[in-house]
């Protein structure tokens, strides 16, 4: 299923970039400003497994954006983002020479171990479950794209704001349990005392919502396929 | 439970929102089937997308150079430390000491003694992790439930403290309390839990927390859980008193 999606997802960046007039421009940006970015992600981390650093700082020009953004979507502070992105690309560093490309793609194994740092702090700071409520449900729209995206974090922000329509569309019940497990990091029975539901109800719901996405993305890609 | 499919924790396996023991059950279930193992990789690879959804913000400029520096620094330092391990196999000095033979064997003795010592401590520690298992498939067993609901317990004195959380079925006469922040007890006292009906309180259990505060007991009922108003936890002597004795450090409506 993510296969074929990605094959639309790129015709729509493309179309959509057309339209705006931006394609050129964010081309010549890439091309102008990054040296390396004929290299993949896997030759990247092939050099820094090597000793190459310099490796490194090009993985970070092409990774920083997302792996900030999610930390402090997760941690709500900027200087706690600042710590687990600088925690992160150390890991990088060091798990380098482990990595393996037949498992998965850099950027998903990445954001993977991002999200899994990040909520790991959020438990450690105890927050408790009654604060989590404050924080409100919002899918708003991206930023502008990345100067030095390369294919699989411009491929991967345009399958975002497939994902991110999609939840957009949940009702708001199922949206907030959802974002309660992923982005605050709670287990359904916390999700169920902060939101004062019964355990069921928000098993039911959380089922539910990701089922719609699992449809609203099937019929994202078909309705590419007819475009 | 390893018998049945477990197709309605699978998404809540893959955004990470089991309760520990219910993740080991599902794990278990897990190793022998394919259908759900194949179902949980489908999940993971819509949740992997989740992380690509929050707003973009750039990092401050200056990360960049603290994330470069603080490695180049960690790879020096890495290249020092192998040096002088190798440094450390080539110049076995010490290995040529006449005393090496009986310090060897001392320590031997000594090696001996930690093992019996370990073992032992190795052998209450799989008494009380079967206890553990035990208190964790009760709490598993009533998160399965639908109508299940959870009251958090907050302090009497501090609403803002939440030291645990209470698990019941209003229709049922049997819940779990789970503490996940209440001190542990000296010997000669314990917790009791009280179900309230009016003023008569009525025991229904005691619960003992480990030195991290964590806890779990089963609480036992009269009547479904419906027909009483509150439920309170009260520090008592050792064993349990009939009705309580000192002033209630949590009292929650239900």
């Amino acid at each position: 299923m993510f296969q074929r999606q990605k094959y639309v997802v790129q015709n729509q960046e493309t179309d959509a970039a057309l339209a705006d007039g931006s394609l050129g421009e964010r081309r010549r940006t890439q091309w102008g400003e990054t040296s390396n970015v004929e290299e993949t992600d896997e030759e990247l981390i092939e050099r820094l497994a090597g000793g190459d650093v310099a490796a490194l700082d090009a993985l970070y020009t092409r990774y920083a954006r997302p792996v900030f953004s999610l930390a402090l979507r997760i941690l709500s502070d900027s200087a706690d983002a600042e710590e687990v992105t600088q925690d992160v690309f150390e890991r990088v560093w060091r798990h380098a020479p482990t990595f393996d490309a037949q498992r998965g793609r850099f950027g998903t194994w990445l954001l993977s171990m991002t999200h899994h740092v990040a909520i790991d702090r959020v438990r450690k700071r105890q927050r408790r479950p009654q604060q989590a409520t404050a924080q409100s449900v919002e899918w708003t729209a991206p930023g502008p794209p990345a100067p030095n995206d390369v294919p699989e974090s411009a491929l991967r922000n345009m399958q975002a704001e497939q994902v991110r329509r999609a939840l957009r569309s949940l009702p708001s019940s199922q949206q907030q349990a959802i974002e309660l497990a992923y982005f605050g990091g709670l287990s359904h029975l916390e999700i169920a005392a902060v939101l004062g539901d019964p355990l069921g109800t928000v098993k039911a719901r959380i089922r539910r919502g990701m089922d719609r996405l699992r449809s609203a993305l099937e019929r994202y890609v078909t309705e590419g396929e007819d475009v | 439970m390893t018998d049945q499919h477990v197709d309605e924790l699978i998404d809540l396996y893959a955004l990470g929102a089991l309760e520990p023991g219910e993740q080991a059950a599902v794990d278990e279930h897990l190793d022998d089937c394919p259908r759900c193992r194949a179902q949980l990789e489908e999940a993971k690879q819509l949740v992997l997308m989740f992380a690509w959804t929050p707003d973009q913000h750039d990092p401050p400029p200056a990360l960049r150079g603290k994330v470069m520096q603080r490695v180049s620094h960690l790879q020096r330092l890495q290249g020092s430390t192998q040096r002088s391990w190798w440094d450390r196999l080539a110049l076995p000095q010490w290995l040529r000491s006449p005393q090496l033979g009986l310090q060897l064997s001392g320590a031997l003795v000594l090696v001996a003694a930690l093992l019996g010592w370990r073992i032992f401590g190795l052998q209450s520690e799989v008494t009380s992790l079967r206890a553990q298992i035990a208190e964790q498939e009760t709490l598993v067993a009533v998160l399965y439930e639908p109508d299940t609901r959870i009251v958090p317990l907050a302090a009497a004195n501090d609403p803002a403290v939440t030291h645990g959380y209470l698990l019941f079925d209003p229709e049922r006469q049997q819940a779990v309390i789970k503490s996940t922040a209440l001190a542990a007890l000296p010997q000669d006292q314990t917790y009791q839990l009280w179900l309230i009906d009016g003023s008569q309180p009525e025991s229904v259990g005691l619960l003992s927390t480990g030195p991290d505060g964590h806890g779990t007991a089963e609480v036992m009922a009269q009547r479904p859980f419906s027909q009483y108003q509150a439920f309170g936890i009260s520090i008592e002597p050792a064993g349990g008193s009939d009705q309580p004795t000192t002033t209630p450090i949590v009292v929650v409506s239900l």
